[in-house]
């Protein structure tokens, strides 16, 4: 019940993460609180209910003033990982750095 | 490509607390491009006024910032800023820029055929408007009305601006040409006391014939004629009567003569108008008490278009007072010099058939009296009808 409260007052405020993916060259991304890892070939960011995990090569951020952000590059993989249900190696991975 | 106004500085940043330092960037909303983690370092770029306070979170997290900037015009100008020069000339230039697209900076004149430009500028001159006067104080429509009514010749003027041109077109009165009163009745009358000695009439009734004397006034060719039946007719009365008659005109000159002759001297002063403006480049005042001056204008010209720019040169010529005496030759030359001028002048139109001159000097003068013996055309007109 809770979930789905919250689900709403998400959908209702527009703050759900949002994404625009424009071939493999570019992806915008609303919404995203922090970026966990950010290297040329992986990319890792934590919206509000996901994690994002970006893989693909010379891929470069881009501008995150509104709570956003553009990631360009040859993007070749896209991962959601709900929030509470990441693998345990992905959060080693983070907390490494 | 860089923002080259705002400015992109490359920043590579280096410690053990790289993810919080780019999370409290991203906490700070400042733009942040080009980022990317490569070991243990963050490279990316930011815009120059943002690097304050990305140095301030570095320290705070104890990172280490290395950066650079890139070549944008922005910092070109910044890395200028202590080149006084420069600046000041950049101003100048902004400056004279803004200042000579809001004056008049030349009047250019259109239209005018019979109207000299020099009169149609100085009626501008006295309404206000002149080189240098700013476009926004220039009332088109009163001024156009002003200076058509200040110049007689004009029946039309325009202005508009061009650039930093003021034009001014004019379209000139065409003149009414005169009537001819060919048709008024008239008749015609003796110009002088003289003998006729030829007619030729064209309209009108002769009243006298060859070898006939007449006094000045007496008529000649009627122009009020009757018929058998006491009918009358006026015509404009028409004809060339030719007569001998005297005619005589005096010549007088004296022997002493205050006259301005040059000494030789000459002085140079220069002056450089531009756009309308006029700077000496001489110091003091001309110092001659008698003096001719020429004015010569040298307008600048860059392949083949005149600029603004005009070199004004007056060239003084010092003259002095003197009083000659001429001897009663010299006087008499230059008296008969003025009869020819104006038997030139006055009498061409005539044939001299005999000329008597006859002298008269005392102490200051010497006067020369011409008696002419001339035959020519000896009718005047004279209306019949007076209005």
């Amino acid at each position: 019940m809770f979930d789905n409260l919250t689900n709403s007052v998400q959908r209702a405020f527009f703050l759900e993460t949002v994404f625009h993916v424009s071939g493999n060259r570019e992806l915008i991304i609303e919404n995203c609180n922090k970026i966990l890892e950010c290297s040329d070939v992986f990319m890792s960011l934590s919206s509000t209910s996901l994690v994002v995990q970006i893989w693909g090569s010379e891929l470069r951020a881009f501008d995150y003033k509104t709570k956003g952000l553009v990631i360009r590059g040859k993007i070749s993989h896209i991962e959601l990982v709900e929030r509470g249900k990441r693998h345990e190696k992905s959060a080693e991975g983070l907390h490494k750095d | 490509m860089k923002n080259q106004l705002r400015g992109c500085i490359k920043i590579n940043v280096k410690g053990k607390n790289l993810y919080q330092f780019i999370n409290a960037v991203h906490d700070r909303r400042i733009g942040i491009f080009q980022q990317y983690v490569k070991g243990n370092s963050l490279s990316a770029e930011i815009y120059r006024n943002k690097l304050k306070i990305i140095k301030s979170i570095a320290d705070e997290f104890d990172m280490e910032l290395k950066y650079f900037e890139y070549d944008t015009v922005s910092a070109k100008i910044i890395r200028q800023r202590r080149r006084f020069g420069l600046i000041i000339g950049a101003l100048i230039v902004i400056g004279a820029s803004l200042y000579f697209s809001n004056v008049v900076v030349t009047i250019e004149i259109q239209g005018n055929e019979t109207v000299s430009s020099d009169l149609i500028l100085t009626a501008l001159s006295e309404i206000g408007i002149k080189e240098g006067i700013p476009f926004g104080q220039i009332n088109y429509i009163r001024s156009e009305n002003q200076l058509q009514t200040m110049l007689d010749d004009i029946s039309w003027v325009g202005m508009h601006r061009t650039g930093h041109r003021l034009v001014v077109e004019i379209t000139e009165i065409i003149p009414k040409p005169d009537m001819l009163k060919n048709r008024l009745p008239c008749n015609v009358v003796a110009a002088y006391d003289a003998e006729i000695v030829d007619f030729s009439v064209r309209d009108g009734q002769l009243m006298k014939k060859i070898g006939d004397y007449v006094f000045a006034g007496d008529m000649l060719i009627n122009g009020v004629t009757s018929d058998s039946t006491g009918h009358v007719t006026l015509h404009h009365a028409m004809g060339s009567i030719t007569g001998i008659y005297k005619n005589s005109a005096d010549f007088q000159g004296s022997f002493t003569k205050e006259r301005m002759t040059a000494t030789g001297e000459t002085e140079k002063r220069r002056k450089l108008k531009l756009f309308g403006l006029e700077i000496p480049l001489y110091f003091g005042r001309n110092h001659y008490e008698y003096s001719s001056s020429e004015v010569l204008e040298r307008p600048f010209s860059v392949f083949g278009i005149q600029l603004p720019i005009v070199l004004k040169t007056t060239e003084y010529t010092e003259l002095s007072r003197s009083e000659t005496t001429l001897s009663a030759d010299e006087l008499r030359a230059e008296l008969m010099e003025k009869i020819y001028l104006y038997e030139q002048n006055f009498l061409d139109e005539c044939e001299i058939l005999e000329r008597k001159i006859t002298e008269d000097e005392n102490a200051d003068t010497l006067t020369l009296t011409v008696e002419y013996r001339l035959k020519g055309d000896i009718c005047k007109e004279k209306e019949i009808l007076i209005k």
